[in-house]
């Protein structure tokens, strides 16, 4: 009977101990929970690689913040985005996607996600629809209401349980499979919205369908995903390795493995039997890379390139606080799978012999670990304004490649010689139309030129705001952004906020009118464009006629005679709409030089002198302060050109002239 | 030393050399100067003109052509058509080349061949043209329209791109054929006084029969051919050469490189002529 009493006790702890998260790896660099860990999900999935399925449960362990009593939540349903071409993200598009006919898919090809039971706190099945707060297409499937049974009131927890099972398409955009067993899961599992204050103070589900020009959004949490899957696959993604590959004795073949990750706002993973591990390690984070065979030589490249990021960001914005990065270099047949981020998992794009000059995979896997700060860690809402990770991330990618491999930092190659901030400034300022849109909106309002506007303006204004504060004010700056809003959902104001601070804290040209400036490029489509457009030097004369000698009364007659003094004048114009205060240089013929300042507002602007030297060259904002001047070259005018440029050029297109006529008439 | 010599055939006739040279400079100058006019009133006073002297050019000439690319513009037009007026010249040149060679005389053979040979020599021009077309469709489309079917189910991209350097070679030989087959069409021609297409079809007959002989020769001309391109490359990036002088000593240097690039033709085609005796 004891024995009886002791094995029940026993037992009883080894179901309480099942109940509770032993967990083996660290995923954080602390044990203290770092965001507020609202919305938490414990996933069992069984994956059949045969049918790119995985099929199983979801825990789901959401707190209400809010003041309201929740009475229903809503759920990205994203993999339905590829269930058919009625869904909202395919419709419109005709059947061409991304370079892709979908009008000849198979069955198989198309992918989905559903929830075949979903139940709260044990009870019965819940009643559930589909909704569609955006665009009222009726066939979208991408978001899932579904009706509590029990409310939950402020401060309450809801425990929601779901049996789901998630097909993946043949990849269109990111989450799918490829050929020889690739399979990338994101967006894959049903995933809560982000119960929030609007804009306006209004509490609400902000949970958007899944729209073409549009990202993803949700609150930090925990999660425990366990996979059971086919031994011949590598797996990795988000967050540390608890288990990994362990054999299930009752299954033959069939291996287990678990990944925890903590403070993360989502979690994606890959499997495929194609891929090598390479592990490393910078500090505190165990770097694990994925490559095909084929990209080895390729590995130290990715490599230095997510340790330099780590390094950067430390020393410029805050320390990596999870202990793991895993990086995907996906294979040829799943590169359709490359080109993103998720929580400390991201995806590169490499090619085999990739000529170590052009740098362009490099900047890619720095672009795509800067996510893990912007849209990770300060977990902006990417759909509504995804100027605050895409721009703020392109911007870091620049600054980490010049800081890593110089000058030429994207290119250097066959005497090509490429800056990344310059490549940047320039995919905007080359826009057919550079007013087409303001940068703080919605990514579906943007109609054209996402790119330019919302990657390439914004990191072009940051480094706008970045030369006018200086690299240390500017730094400063953005720590205090980082501290203030990690693991928040940060927007405009509290950039806003905290760049006005700055620029008041470091009085420059710009501060007298941040304000200004700053709804001018941010929610306007204003353009700047400041030109000298001529300069003149003539003799000055002396007074000639009947002149008043000393203020008295008599008057001496003088003739006409020239002084020793030039009259000089330069002509300044803002030929653009944005007004900004500016720095000119003067230089003069004695070789000195004078500054100005210009308040950037008249449409033409006049400098006079009289001097007894002349006027060499006007340069308005001679140190590229302002890298938002959508043309330099109009931004000085010397009296005195270096034409040996020209000529340069000039000789360079003779030359490569006669190269082209003696090639092309070989056979003639 | 002495196959070497072959080389040097094109230096010792530097009339005709310079006679063909000043034909391709006076054409490409006219697009040098216009390059000039246009660069110098867009940006012709703008400080900026000192970045692209020193070699910092990128955000200059992207500035340029963003805001003055439209003045720019019509030149690439120009070249297409210029390209396409040199191929014609380009026949009566060679002629004379050929003329020259053949009946050694430089002082008037070169007008007098061209003169005569022009129309000829513009025929085999035109079929050597169609037929590298119709082979490089052979060796190129069946490649390109599998490609994004590979792109999706390959494993690697690796045989794509060795699959590429092989097409690439294999194409490479074809022009090198090519090049043999229209050059003794043309000795055929001029030689032997035979009709366009029986000295068409007898230089391709001679160049599938001999180019591999010749090949040791013409690849030499090729590697003269990229030492040329790569010490262009490597003079180009010197920055003692932004100065004013620098500048002028770098034109001189291009200019000499296309001379030699004539002379190597005109050697080229003495040795095929030499290895075209009882042929």
């Amino acid at each position: 009977m004891r024995h009886c009493l002791t094995c029940f006790i026993l037992l009883l702890l080894a179901s309480n101990l099942w109940g509770q998260v032993s967990i083996h790896c660290a995923p954080t660099r602390t044990t203290e929970a770092l965001s507020p860990r609202i919305a938490n999900y414990k996933i069992d999935v069984n994956f059949t690689h045969e049918e790119h399925k995985v099929t199983g449960s979801e825990d789901i362990t959401w707190h209400n913040v809010s003041p309201d009593t929740i009475y229903f939540v809503r759920l990205y349903m994203y993999l339905n985005a590829f269930k058919n071409s009625q869904s909202s993200y395919l419709s419109g598009a005709g059947l061409n996607v991304m370079g892709q006919d979908l009008s000849n898919r198979k069955p198989e090809d198309w992918g989905w996600v559903s929830v075949k039971k979903a139940v709260q706190q044990g009870g019965k099945d819940l009643t559930r629809a589909y909704v569609q707060p955006d665009d009222n297409n009726i066939h979208d499937e991408s978001v899932l209401q579904i009706e509590l049974d029990s409310p939950v009131l402020p401060g309450g927890i809801l425990n929601l349980s779901l049996s789901f099972e998630s097909k993946l398409p043949r990849t269109i955009a990111r989450s799918g499979y490829g050929e020889h067993d690739f399979n990338h899961f994101v967006h894959w599992y049903p995933k809560m919205g982000v119960y929030e204050q609007d804009i306006d103070g209004n509490w609400g589900w902000n949970c958007h369908q899944f729209l073409r020009q549009m990202e993803f959004y949700g609150d930090h949490g925990n999660y425990d995903v366990t996979i059971e899957s086919d031994q011949k696959f590598v797996l990795g993604g988000s967050g540390c390795r608890d288990i990994y590959k362990e054999t299930l004795p009752e299954k033959d073949g069939r291996v287990v493995s678990r990944f925890i990750a903590h403070d993360v706002i989502d979690f994606g993973w890959v499997a495929s039997p194609n891929l090598l591990e390479y592990e490393d390690t910078w500090e505190h984070v165990e770097i694990r890379l994925l490559s095909p065979a084929a990209h080895h030589n390729l590995v130290p490249r990715l490599l230095q390139a997510a340790k330099h990021s780590l390094s950067y960001f430390k020393e410029h914005l805050g320390e990596y606080p999870y202990n793991t990065l895993t990086i995907l270099d996906p294979p040829l047949h799943g590169l359709r799978s490359g080109f993103m981020e998720y929580p400390t998992y991201i995806t590169g794009g490499s090619f085999y012999a990739f000529p170590k000059g052009i740098r362009s995979m490099e900047s890619l896997i720095v672009h795509e670990f800067s996510h893990q700060y912007f849209m990770q860690i300060l977990a902006n809402n990417e759909k509504e304004e995804p100027w605050l990770d895409e721009g703020f991330v392109t911007f870091y990618e620049d600054c980490i490649m010049e800081d890593a491999y110089g000058d030429a930092s994207l290119a250097d190659f066959l005497g090509y010689r490429v800056r990344n901030s310059a490549f940047t400034r320039n995919e905007y300022t080359s826009l057919p139309n550079p007013r087409v849109s303001p940068i703080a909106v919605p990514g579906w309002k943007v109609n054209d030129a996402y790119k330019g506007i919302i990657y390439s303006k914004t990191a072009t204004i940051l480094q706008t705001l970045k030369r006018y504060l200086g690299e240390e004010h500017f730094d400063e700056m953005m720590k205090e952004y980082f501290v203030k809003n990690q693991f928040t959902h940060p927007r405009k104001a509290d950039f806003v906020e905290i760049v006005q601070k700055e620029f008041d804290r470091h009085q420059n040209v710009l501060s007298p009118v941040i304000d200004q400036f700053l709804i001018d490029v941010l929610d306007d489509t204003k353009v700047c464009d400041y030109a000298v457009t001529n300069i003149t030097n003539s003799i000055a004369i002396k007074p000639t006629g009947w002149v008043n000698e000393d203020n008295k009364d008599t008057m001496t007659f003088q003739s006409y005679s020239r002084s020793d003094f030039f009259q000089s004048s330069a002509r300044l114009e803002r030929k653009g709409d944005l007004i900004v205060p500016l720095e000119i240089e003067l230089k003069w013929s004695d070789g000195s030089t004078t500054q100005e300042v210009w308040d950037g507002i008249q449409t033409v602007f006049l400098l006079r002198y009289e001097k007894p030297v002349q006027l060499i060259s006007v340069e308005i904002d001679p140190k590229r302060k302002l890298f938002l001047d959508i043309d330099f070259n109009n931004n000085s005018y010397t009296t005195e050109p270096s034409k040996g440029g020209i000529w340069k050029y000039a000789f360079r297109s003779i030359y490569w002239v006669q190269n082209a006529i003696q090639s092309t008439s070989f056979l003639m | 030393m002495n196959n070497l010599k072959f080389l040097f055939y094109g230096f010792g006739r530097k009339r005709l050399v310079t006679t063909i040279y000043l034909i391709q400079l006076t054409l490409a100058v006219t697009i040098g100067l216009q390059v000039y006019q246009v660069i110098d009133a867009s940006i012709g006073h703008s400080v900026s003109l000192e970045g692209i002297r020193l070699g910092n050019a990128h955000m200059v000439i992207n500035d340029l052509l963003n805001v003055h690319g439209a003045s720019l513009s019509p030149l690439i037009g120009q070249v297409r058509w210029l390209i396409l007026t040199y191929l014609l010249l380009a026949a009566f040149i060679h002629a004379g080349m050929w003329y020259t060679v053949i009946h050694r005389n430089e002082r008037s053979g070169f007008w007098i061949g061209g003169s005569i040979y022009f129309g000829r020599c513009v025929l085999i021009g035109i079929i050597f043209l169609v037929l590298l077309l119709i082979l490089s469709a052979i060796i190129w489309l069946p490649f390109l329209s599998k490609f994004g079917y590979w792109m999706e189910h390959l494993m690697s991209e690796a045989p794509l791109v060795w699959g590429i350097g092989a097409l690439l070679f294999l194409w490479s030989v074809v022009c090198v054929h090519l090049f043999v087959a229209s050059c003794y069409s043309r000795i055929y021609l001029i030689r032997d006084k035979m009709s366009v297409f029986r000295s068409v079809l007898k230089g391709i007959k001679t160049s599938v029969k001999k180019t591999i002989f010749l090949l040791p020769a013409l690849m030499l001309v090729l590697f003269v051919l990229i030492v040329l391109y790569a010490l262009h490359s490597f003079i180009d990036d010197w920055r003692i050469l932004s100065s004013s002088i620098g500048i002028i000593v770098l034109f001189i240097i291009q200019q000499i490189i296309i001379w030699i690039k004539i002379s190597l033709r005109l050697s080229t085609y003495h040795y095929l002529l030499t290895k075209a005796e009882g042929v």
